[in-house]
């Protein structure tokens, strides 16, 4: 009984101890990397620039389809570092990132042990999956909206999933799961799938918990009205410029389905996917391209850049390792989603909390294949690992749950378990570190 | 934990296992099957086909050059702004990297300047000194391997 105890204070040790790493590791890569190296930088510079200083928002040109949270935020940031005297005032947005990657590990945290409370291996699996996650580290060193909207987006998992655990249908978490969800519209569409996520699993609850019903569809109401008045505006200007309110974009004329061959969907763009992670290999192909972002640097943003020379040498053994790196984590996290799918299909009416985690990336994938076969590109950018951010954190505790249940069940197994994710996030940890210069 | 959720959760963990392991093979078979069937134009069909239709460039044969022509992916001939260049096309980076040592060997050190290998492609230009960068851009343009 006490060794187990000591194990589980260990896990928690453990745990405290990588996010306080990847907190100095965010915090170092926002200082060092270069913003103009980033996903779409130069539209969210400029985007940034003219919200602060002129009070415009871009009109056709730029990232106009995406909503101003982030940019507001960064205009400030950038207005701060010019009155410091900063040689990189935009450096200021960029900490704001990292503070956001850093916020959303801590989010993290608290929400796996809101489903899975005393599982202290499970948390420190979803935080390590987290922080060992390419993806995370390079989206908060940049200058772009995606890490501000992961941590609204977790933010109102934890906010739902305590609403439910707790049974805690008081007003003002209602009032306060809203005004999240509604925030989180400000800063990317993206996470309209959030908003779709929670107000599903609300409604699951109120079918289900006879009980409960009055308490949760009121709090259900109040969170689906504040969710659609806090984002109204902008959705309001976009339709009275543009077609749509989302994402006004011409796309082809054909129908969705016939936009792209069935071997977009089902390639895994084998072997390349791990001999040559990068582009222009398999750029017809979603899953590679999405996995080798996610984990590696596809597009030549981190470690490489586009336009040159293919990545040689170091760099694509790097990327490589990191495919590799990736594989074990990835198919343990898919394991531990689907296992919590089926579970949440079979009994809709127990755990509903976790189906927030089972949901969000189901919602997240569709949404971005969705987005990547209406508007089809030849080099795969509307596949961005990035797209996808803010389902990482629920990939995280599907990864975290699915290892915990292997690692229970294989009891004697348990320390190679262990040992291996200790090694495999070794191995993946110099790639966490952001280069100054590509 | 109980040992019944922890049961009950093993028994979809298990089902989720099989179905992840079945995707995995099902990748792998699919992969097999698909590098085992012709399909798709070559590499050499493909920069062929660049190089005359969108860079409105002549090709031919490489003629007498006994290196290029052993390139097992094949190997064409082409000129880019006045300046000729053979591109041997390797099936592997080890044969890429055979076919530039052979070329060092054959022609000595001062076919450096001339020689070049991208990928699993060799490019070795005519013109006795560096190509120009529009030169060598538009065999960018046209790489594949």
């Amino acid at each position: 009984m006490q060794v187990a105890a000591s194990r589980w204070n260990a896990a928690r040790v453990a745990t405290w101890c990588v996010i306080a790493a990847a907190a100095v590791v965010a915090i170092r890569n926002a200082t060092v990397y270069p913003a103009v190296a980033g996903y779409d930088a130069r539209e969210a510079l400029d985007y940034a620039t003219s919200l602060v200083q002129d009070g415009r928002l871009p009109q056709a040109t730029g990232s106009y389809y995406t909503p101003p949270g982030f940019f507001a935020v960064g205009g400030v940031g950038i207005e701060l570092g010019q009155r410091l005297g900063l040689d990189h005032p935009e450096r200021i947005g960029q900490l704001a990132n990292a503070a956001a990657a850093v916020g959303t590990l801590l989010l993290l945290l608290v929400l796996v042990r809101l489903l899975w409370p005393g599982r202290q291996v499970l948390h420190l699996a979803a935080i390590v999956f987290f922080v060992v996650c390419p993806v995370v580290m390079k989206s908060a060193a940049m200058f772009h909206p995606e890490p501000l909207s992961m941590l609204l987006s977790t933010l109102a998992l934890v906010l739902a999933a305590h609403l439910l655990v707790r049974s805690d249908y008081r007003l003002r978490v209602a009032l306060a799961l809203g005004l999240t969800l509604g925030l989180a519209q400000l800063v990317r569409a993206w996470t309209l799938w959030t908003v779709g996520v929670v107000l599903l699993v609300l409604a699951v609850a109120a079918l289900t918990r006879p009980r409960d019903r009055r308490p949760l569809v009121a709090a259900l109401a109040v969170v689906a009205l504040v969710a659609a008045l806090v984002p109204a505006p902008w959705y309001a200007h976009q339709l009275e410029h543009y077609d749509t309110a989302v994402f006004g974009r011409p796309h082809p004329a054909e129908p969705v389905w016939s936009r792209r061959p069935l071997g977009f969907f089902v390639g895994a763009g084998l072997p390349q996917v791990v001999t040559k992670p990068y582009r222009p290999w398999f750029a017809d192909r979603f899953v590679p391209i999405a996995y080798t972002e996610a984990w590696g640097d596809y597009f030549g943003v981190w470690r490489w850049l586009p336009g040159g020379d293919p990545p040689s040498g170091g760099t694509r053994r790097e990327l490589v390792t990191m495919s590799i790196v990736g594989l074990p984590f990835t198919l343990v996290a898919l394991a531990g989603w689907l296992a919590l799918l089926g579970f949440a299909v079979r009994h809709p009416g127990r755990s509903a909390e976790r189906q927030l985690v089972a949901l969000l990336p189901l919602a997240a994938l569709a949404g971005v294949v969705y987005f990547a076969t209406s508007y089809p590109t030849p080099d795969g950018d509307t596949v961005k690992g990035s797209f996808m951010l803010t389902a990482v954190p629920a990939w995280a505790a599907c990864f975290g749950f699915a290892f915990d249940g292997l690692r229970s069940r294989f009891h004697r197994f348990s320390a190679a378990f262990v040992g291996a994710l200790v090694l495999l996030s070794l191995v993946g940890v110099p790639f966490l570190f952001a280069a100054s210069r590509l | 934990m109980t040992v019944t959720a922890h049961t009950e959760e093993w028994r979809y963990l298990r089902i989720a296992c099989a179905v992840v392991a079945l995707l995995v093979a099902a990748e792998l078979v699919g992969w097999l099957v698909y590098r085992s069937r012709p399909h798709g134009p070559s590499a050499l069909e493909q920069t062929e086909r660049c190089l005359r239709r969108e860079k409105l460039l002549p090709v031919e044969p490489v003629g007498d050059d006994p290196i290029a022509s052993s390139a097992r992916g094949g190997a064409l001939a082409t000129r880019v702004e006045g300046n000729g260049v053979h591109v041997a096309i390797a099936k592997s980076d080890s044969e890429a990297a055979e076919l530039a040592d052979t070329y060092r060997r054959t022609a000595g050190r001062r076919i450096q300047l001339r020689l070049e290998v991208r990928g699993r492609v060799v490019y070795v230009w005519e013109q006795p000194r560096e190509p120009s960068p529009t030169q060598r851009q538009t065999m960018y343009d046209c790489w594949y391997e």
